[in-house]
């Protein structure tokens, strides 16, 4: 070690000489000596102002001990170094001294090399001391800095250990009370930490804890996606798998690598129930894909990210456009169309709609209705815009073949309109035509019809006719005026006077070749023989053929007519009916020389047509005449014979009535003659003349009963009833209920019935009835003496039954009426008998009717069909 | 004395019947239309309904339909203007129908031979 700096040396000797040498021998740079000679003279050294690093003493000193010394210098300097010179060192002394803390000691003589080494040694022990000491206050102070820091880093660590525990807290709970499970694994993926929702969604055994999540669903096939994944050594990035459990929950795992200092130390599984959002995501979708509209989200890129698949179905290739840009997958476009309404909906966020109209690879056009709307914009921002997309083709096809059709429509009315307006002058013209049968008016109808404003409007007409030989052509009447001067004044006129065609057709005066110039010059021009066939008016007449000359040089020579009319434009137009060729009528507009139009022309052919008709009609007039007196006489037949209807309904109604009054009747016509009867059981007690009388009210009572009957007969002849009849059986019956009044009559009949007939199918009480009338009114008929024959026979298909007498025959006048009801011949008669009896017949299907010879006798015919005929009444009958 | 319950709203037929009846020795009782038939035969012990058809009120078929079931063995004779009930099956309930006439015999004969069967 090397001393740096000044030592002080004291020393302390009785000896001078000794302190010389000593002082001389130490002397030195960098050393200060201090010499003493005695104890007084240590004394008096100020050692706070002077201090000593090594002191050098004698052992024997007059006046003081080197312990008193060596006790003041240390209590001044504790480190000072001391070193004792003695010229006879005992044992103990020098042990206690060196006790007393004294550096060594140096044996007399003294030896100046060793007694410098000493010295060197012992300052240099004082130094480290020094430094020692030093070291000692610094360490103390520093120690003492730490006990503070210590103390307060103390009460730092206790807070922040408080804190741990509360955040651990914390953290557990809400790992525990978290929506979504988490796992958190170790890389090797052992479960550490499972919150309960972990456990529950994915079943995990109870010994979870420190299991890998491979070991408890490696056995199963469960999750083939997720555990490949797992199972890479490590995940350095998040995983996003959804899974469906076995369970049927749908899970979304989001397993996050959890990296310390660089290095995956754990996993952070988050487990997401999203089987609600994950089905209704599946229904939206649903619900989108079976809609009719397409509908697509597109993102504020203009990249699709959503479509349905009827949205899909309309691209070309059938599939999703999902990651494609809107404008490229729709219309095959580099950007997207400012008026593109998905792109005003980014700009404004509004709703916004149109119709498109697109072109398919195979040229077919097609019509979309588009919708735009926004997905919840933020801060007016929108982010995703929805399309919803409807094929309108049908529709928009629809409208353009309406549209087509109401074009059409338009066209055919503005026609309607045309031929309306022609009908309307047609039935102007016909109307004026039918007031009239005379010739001369009916032309002069049809030429103003021709010329007026209000009708076809040509300029000039000319009318030729036949000859009454029909064998020239003549002119006849012409109707224009004859140069334009004329023209103007007319029409100023007529236009002042506008009045309808139908007026105008009555006021206009024609103008006949006499009256007019031009009429005179042209019509007395046309006289053509029918035989020229290759005239143009001939042509016409006999080919009904029409002509319109116009600029065009025309292919038939027309200079003839051209010369008379002064004019090369004309049309010619045939005048005949069906049967009859009448003549040619030529039209021009020599005057305003306006072309004669096709419409025109088919027009003027129309009017022609009826005018044909009108001069037809004036032909047909006489023979009119005659039809018209034929079916006077047939209206009068009508008549007749419309009465007779009319009497026959009447005399329904008043059978019916008849039968109600009849009805009426008869309760009061039972008391009458009840009474009369009653009383003429007193007949005694009577005069004759009474008695007379009451007679007369019963026997008319009586009448008025049978007549009474016989109404209600026939007012109510029912439905026969049918059943198998042999109708001898009938006949014989009726004869037998008769033989009373034949006898008083002493007529004779005779039965000739045929043997063996069939069985009829027929109501045999109202065919009893029949026959019964017949043989009354016979019986009635005939004479005294007289003969009554029935006769009954039958053919293949009939039976027949005829009833004759002897009497005097039917007058003619009533043979008609015979079979009316109320009609008779006999005073006591109701005139209902053969009224009832026709009607059963025709009930029957059978026809009753009679011959009848003056003076000689009447048969009476009934013919009955042997099938019987059912009626819609008997099927009733069967069926119901 | 037999008993005969005469039904007829016509009051000069109820005389003449009446007295003609009397007169061949019934007992005659009158009722005018359904109802009162009906009422009498309920208090009343007859041998013979003579029943019109037509009477306001309850007509003779709907009097005859309830006689049937009241009284079974009561005989009714139906006397009618109308012939055209015979059409009506509920008139074969009664013994016997005979249309209106002044001749009363043939009545008298069906009276006769109904009340002493």
């Amino acid at each position: 070690m090397v001393l740096k700096g000044i030592i002080n040396i004291l020393i302390v000797d009785d000896s001078k000489e000794m302190l010389t040498v000593l002082k001389d021998s130490l002397e030195g740079s960098m050393r200060r000596i201090k010499t003493v000679k005695n104890g007084s003279e240590f004394n008096e050294l100020d050692l706070d102002e002077e201090s000593f690093d090594v002191a050098i003493i004698d052992m024997k000193l007059p006046d003081i001990t080197p312990e008193e010394i060596i006790k003041k210098l240390h209590e001044n300097e504790p480190n000072i170094q001391i070193i004792i010179i003695t010229g006879n060192p005992s044992e103990s002394n020098v042990i206690t001294f060196l006790r007393k803390g004294v550096f060594d000691y140096i044996r007399k003589p003294v030896k100046i090399d060793f007694l410098e080494d000493r010295v060197l040694k012992a300052a240099e022990k004082k130094l480290l001391l020094d430094e020692n000491e030093l070291y000692m206050v610094q360490l103390a102070r520093q120690n003492k800095q730490l006990q503070m820091q210590g103390h307060r880093l103390e009460t730092l660590l206790g807070d922040t250990a408080k804190e741990l525990v509360q955040t651990t807290e914390y953290l557990k709970t809400t790992v525990r009370n978290l929506p979504e499970g988490i796992i958190l694994m170790d890389r090797e993926y052992r479960i550490k930490i499972a919150n309960i929702n972990a456990v529950e969604l994915l079943g995990l055994p109870h010994d979870y804890r420190e299991k890998s999540c491979l070991d408890i669903y490696g056995t199963t096939e469960l999750w083939p996606y997720f555990r490949k994944k797992l199972q890479t050594p490590v995940l350095e990035k998040p995983l996003n798998v959804i899974e469906i459990l076995p369970n049927d929950r749908i899970v979304l795992f989001e397993i996050v690598p959890i990296q310390i200092d660089g290095d995956v130390e754990n996993y952070l599984a988050i487990l997401k129930d999203i089987t609600m959002e994950h089905r209704h995501k599946s229904w939206l979708e649903a619900v989108m894909n079976t809609l009719v509209d397409g509908i697509t989200i597109i993102d504020r890129d203009r990249t699709i990210i959503w479509m349905n698949q009827v949205s899909a179905r309309w691209s070309e290739e059938h599939n999703t456009g999902v990651g494609n840009k809107c404008h490229s997958w729709f219309h095959c476009s580099s950007s997207p169309h400012p008026q593109c309404p998905a792109e005003q909906t980014f700009r404004d966020g509004k709703i916004h709609r149109t119709t498109l109209r697109e072109m398919t690879r195979d040229g077919e056009e097609r019509f979309y209705d588009v919708i735009t709307g926004a997905i919840s914009p933020t801060r007016g921002k929108v982010h995703q815009v929805v399309e919803i997309r409807r094929d309108v083709t049908q529709r928009a096809r629809m409208i353009t073949d309406l549209q087509n059709a109401m074009e059409n429509l338009e066209k055919l009315n503005r026609k309607l309109n045309e031929k309306i307006e022609q009908l309307s002058i047609i039935a102007q013209i016909t109307d004026t035509l039918q007031s009239t049968n005379n010739l001369n008016e009916i032309l002069h109808i049809i030429l103003t019809a021709v010329t007026a404003e209000q009708g076809l409007g040509f300029n000039r007409a000319f009318l030729l006719l036949l000859d009454s030989e029909k064998q020239y052509l003549v002119g006849k009447y012409a109707i224009g005026p004859s140069d334009p001067e004329e023209a103007g004044r007319i029409w100023s006129e007529l236009s002042r006077s506008r009045g309808t065609l139908h007026e105008v057709l009555g006021s206009y005066r024609l103008i006949t070749a006499e009256k007019n110039l031009l009429a005179k010059r042209v019509v007395s021009g046309f006289n053509i023989p029918i035989y020229k066939e290759d005239n143009i008016l001939i042509d016409s007449l006999l080919n009904h053929k029409t002509y319109n000359f116009t600029d065009k040089p025309p292919d038939r020579d027309v200079s003839y007519v051209a010369e008379l009319l002064d004019s090369n434009r004309f049309a010619v137009v045939p005048v005949h009916t069906m049967t009859d060729n009448l003549g040619v009528l030529i039209v021009d507009n020599k005057i305003t020389n306006a072309p004669i139009t096709h419409n025109q022309l088919e027009f003027l052919k129309l009017i022609t047509s009826h005018a044909s008709l009108a001069i037809e009609r004036s032909y047909l007039g006489f023979q009119l005449q005659e039809k018209y007196s034929e079916l006077g006489d047939m209206y009068n037949r009508l008549r007749v014979n419309q009465k007779k209807l009319i009497r026959a309904e009447k005399l329904s109604i008043v059978g019916q009535m008849a039968a109600q009054l009849a009805h009426e009747i008869k309760n009061p016509l039972v008391s009458i003659g009840g009474f009369a009867r009653n009383l003429l059981k007193n007949q005694d007690e009577m005069d004759n003349a009474t008695l007379k009388k009451l007679e007369i009210i019963r026997d008319e009572t009586s009448r008025i009963e049978r007549i009474v009957t016989d109404l209600l007969n026939f007012a109510r002849i029912q439905e026969p009833h049918f059943s198998n009849v042999n109708i001898n059986m009938i006949i014989r019956k009726a004869a037998e209920i008769v033989q009373v009044q034949l006898e008083q009559k002493e007529l004779n009949i005779e039965l000739n019935l045929e043997e063996d007939v069939p069985e009829i199918q027929i109501d045999s009480e109202q065919i009893h009835q029949v026959l019964l009338n017949l043989l009354t009114n016979s019986i009635s008929a005939t004479p005294q003496g007289g003969q009554i024959r029935v006769e009954s026979r039958t053919d293949d298909d009939h039976l027949w039954i005829e009833v004759s007498d002897t009497g005097p025959g039917i007058d003619t006048e009533y043979q008609e009426r015979i079979f009316e009801p109320f009609f008779t011949t006999k005073s006591a008669g109701t005139g209902l008998g053969l009224a009832i009896s026709s009607q059963i017949i025709k009930k029957h299907h059978g026809t009753i009717w009679f011959t009848s010879t003056p003076e000689k006798g009447t048969v009476f015919h009934i013919k009955l069909p042997l099938k019987h005929i059912r009626s819609d009444e008997d099927a009733k009958d069967t069926t119901g | 004395m037999p008993k005969i319950l005469l039904v007829d709203d016509d009051k000069s037929l109820c005389l003449l019947y009446s007295t003609e009846f009397e007169a061949e020795g019934y007992e005659v009782d009158i009722a005018h239309d359904g109802h009162e038939a009906i009422e009498k035969i309920e208090e009343n012990d007859y041998d013979l309904v003579i029943l019109d058809i037509r009477m306001p009120g309850m007509d003779g078929i709907s009097a005859l339909e309830k006689i049937a079931v009241k009284k079974r063995d009561l005989s009714v004779l139906i006397n009618s203007a109308y012939s055209n009930y015979k059409d009506n099956f509920l008139t074969w309930l009664a013994e016997d129908y005979i249309i209106k006439s002044p001749d009363l015999d043939e009545l008298k004969e069906k009276v006769k031979t109904i009340v002493n069967k």
